[in-house]
């Protein structure tokens, strides 16, 4: 160990001190009130007897039920408890459900480091790496204000995410399969992964396994389904209600009606892999690439910064991986954080007009860069 | 389609327009008008209708099967040229396009394949002639014929050779605007099933059409890159292009089945099985979505069940509000055009990947 990693721990506990500090400090904003909301009227419907039902949260009903016992814990302690639209910032109230609410996005913050460290570990047999991947995801800048300034729940089906990484790369594709299919179920994108996870597992057993794996959550969900009383017809209309689901399609293609921008790079991506990626590649590298091409497709909405968070503590395993090319990660996550939809001085840039695109474009353009890296080092012929 | 327009049906495309499941009393009289059925007097009935209409586009299907069969023969033995001609004539996607549909693209197809069996036996002009009869039927074999000449080119032909195959090739394509060209721009401008000149020469105003543009750099860069004879890359190619370009409809697709079909049997290893399965999957689910189930005027489905008028079974109701809701309009119809689109470029890429590293035979 040398340099400033040899004092790991001492940055661990320090940087731990201030996310704890901005719990307690930040206001509550951002997504942070909209997920509140939504626990509370999760919890009333289970209060109530019932089951919450996806007609009436959408696909954010997974993320808000996870939510909904922080928000339960709230309405137990001996302090006001005023409407949340009528909210005052740094009252009693307030800062207790602040810390509550910002509970779950610390744990799985924490969450994620560990399994980063297991991943890397496993992956380089290095545990310098381990501690470079670990420390440029919980240090990074990007990732504080994503999760503690905006409150970026997208944390907890990340962690259940790298969870399914550390299960394939044990080779235990049934809990694979479960993670990743579970993460699915809480933000969509972990099943553009699906099959290039899929394209890992060489054997019979171990592709039944995972099938196997995948198949239980969504077995379960449908059980959940039938018993909230929602039918097809729901699941079916849900697009309408969810307008950013579409922004994940991106644009049309030459003008074509149906052809839309992003399937086809996370298909041409899967195409890639199967035909140019060594055999030996290994899962994080699969997972960043399907991520990006994802990221990448999406239009100015769904490939925003937010979203982006899906990829970070990726691209801290590859950075880990590859240190000499630290500049490639440093300029990423620079422009991520210069995005407009994120950047915490955008507001008192003199002409936002002017520098959204460029902005913007930079961002994109940094993805774009990482994607063909990416590619690149893992093609047959590379060393 | 043509005959709803008002106008008398034009062209080779008398016996074989409109299809079947269309049956209007306006068409169904001039079907009966028509030559072939007048003799059977005034109510032939219409199974004899039908049938009667059917026969040439399965004669034609027949005949793709047994081109391909020589093809395959030809190309390395009877076995890859048994399998050929069953992954063209039992395959479901040609199956429902020809028999049930009745898509008379068939016959252009058999012309295709022929030019290709007569392309591997050194039969070049005759094989243009092919191309030229294809392109007088329907417009777009008259894309392979530049490849085709670059085939020439490379293959070592004499030039007398080439201009000949360049002519009868334009002949056909001459004799196919002598038969769209009597009824002024209306089916150049249109597009029908039968004329698809539009997605080619057509677009908006002062603009340059991403189709043409494409086909012209592509030809190029055949030209240009093309150095070894291999007719099944270049046709299979071109045609790929013109799809991820011009984005036909998935019906369409019936145009490549015969040169997919010799590609699977003689050089079909794993990822390309996949690519090619996957992508006949997806172009039928975007079939059967964009079609509304194949839904027929007479309110049932091609796939046989009932989708219109009143007390329907619980499946089709079940079907019915699948196909209307959000989630196939704006959700799975594009996640599936993009599917097939990503898998037509995938496919694509293969095809150009030859191009630069081939054994001599392809």
């Amino acid at each position: 160990m040398q340099g400033v990693l040899q004092h790991w721990r001492k940055i661990f506990y320090f940087v731990c001190g201030l996310k704890l500090l901005a719990i307690l400090l930040l206001p509550i904003g951002g997504d942070f009130l909209s997920w509140t909301f939504g626990a509370s009227f999760v919890l009333q419907t289970v209060l109530g007897g019932k089951l919450p039902a996806l007609s009436t949260y959408g696909v954010y009903i997974g993320i808000e039920t996870i939510l909904a016992p922080f928000f339960w814990v709230w309405t137990i302690l001996p302090v006001e408890h005023p409407n949340l639209a009528s909210l005052v910032q740094h009252t009693p109230a307030a800062v207790s459900l602040a810390v509550l609410m910002k509970t779950p996005i610390f744990l799985f913050d924490v969450a994620t480091v560990i399994l980063l460290l297991r991943v890397v570990r496993h992956i380089t047999s290095s545990e310098q790496k381990s501690i470079v991947a670990a420390l440029t995801w919980f240090v990074n800048p990007f990732n504080f204000y994503m999760l503690y300034f905006f409150g970026a729940m997208d944390i907890i089906p990340i962690a259940v995410f790298l969870l399914a990484v550390d299960f394939g790369l044990d080779g235990r594709w049934f809990r694979c399969g479960v993670s990743t299919v579970i993460s699915g179920l809480l933000r969509l994108f972990a099943f553009a992964v699906y099959p290039f996870f899929f394209s890992l597992t060489k054997t019979k057993p171990s592709k039944g396994n995972f099938i196997l794996g995948s198949i239980l959550p969504l077995a379960f969900t449908m059980g959940l389904l039938y018993l909230s009383r929602d039918t097809l017809v729901t699941v079916f209309n849900i697009p309408a209600k969810e307008f950013w689901l579409l922004e994940f399609l991106g644009f049309n293609i030459l003008g074509m009606q149906f052809v839309r921008w992003s399937p086809v790079l996370v298909l041409g991506q899967l195409y890639v892999v199967f035909r140019f990626w060594r055999q030996d590649t290994n899962i994080v590298y699969l997972a960043s690439v399907s991520l990006l091409a994802l990221s990448l497709g999406a239009t100015l909405y769904g490939g925003e910064s937010q979203h982006f968070l899906w990829v970070s503590p990726l691209l801290s395993a590859c950075v880990a991986m590859r240190v000499e090319d630290w500049w490639i990660y440093a300029l990423t996550i620079l422009t991520a954080l210069m995005a407009p939809t994120v950047n915490p001085l955008y507001q008192f840039t003199p002409e936002p007009i002017v520098f959204d695109t460029f902005l913007a474009a930079a961002f994109y353009a940094m993805k774009a860069t990482y994607l063909l890296k990416l590619n690149v080092w893992n093609l047959r012929i590379a060393r | 389609m043509l005959v709803a327009s008002g106008h008398p049906p034009i062209g080779p495309w008398l016996a074989l327009y409109p299809p079947l499941y269309n049956q209007t009393a306006s068409n169904l009289s001039r079907l009966q008008s028509w030559p072939l059925t007048a003799y059977l007097g005034s109510d032939p009935g219409l199974a004899m209708v039908s049938l009667l209409f059917r026969l040439p586009v399965f004669f034609f299907d027949l005949a793709t099967m047994v081109v391909l069969f020589w093809v395959g023969r030809k190309m390395k033995s009877s076995v890859e040229g048994r399998l050929m001609g069953l992954v063209w004539f039992l395959n479901p996607f040609s199956f429902f396009g020809v028999e049930l549909l009745g898509l008379p693209d068939v016959v252009c197809v058999f012309l295709m394949a022929l030019s290709f069996l007569l392309l591997i036996s050194e039969r070049s002009v005759l094989s243009a002639a092919a191309l030229g009869f294809g392109a007088f039927v329907k417009l777009f074999p008259i894309f392979l014929l530049p490849p085709l000449l670059v085939y020439m080119h490379v293959n070592g032909e004499r030039r007398r050779l080439l201009l000949s195959a360049a002519f009868v090739g334009a002949l056909g394509f001459l004799g196919y605007l002598g038969w769209v060209l009597p009824y002024g721009l209306e089916y150049v401008v249109t597009p029908t099933p039968v004329t698809q000149l539009m997605p080619f020469i057509g677009g908006i105003p002062n603009t340059v059409s991403p189709v043409t543009f494409g086909l012209f750099a592509f030809y190029c860069v055949l030209f240009i890159f093309v150095k070894k004879p291999i007719p099944l890359s270049m046709f299979l190619s071109t045609l790929l292009v013109y799809y991820l370009l011009a984005e036909p409809g998935p019906q369409y697709l019936i145009w490549l089945l015969p040169l997919l079909a010799v590609d699977v049997a003689v050089f079909g290893d794993r990822l390309k099985m996949l690519t090619v399965s996957a992508l006949l999957v997806f172009a039928y689910l975007q079939w059967f979505l964009v079609s509304t189930a194949f839904l027929t005027p007479s309110g049932y489905s091609l796939l046989m069940f009932p989708l219109g008028g009143a007390s329907l079974p619980s499946y089709s109701v079940a079907i019915g509000n699948f196909l209307d809701s959000n989630l196939v309009g704006i959700i799975i119809l594009p996640l599936v055009s993009s599917a097939t689109f990503a898998f037509l470029l995938a496919y694509a890429a293969e095809q150009v990947r030859l191009w630069f590293s081939v054994p001599q035979t392809r």
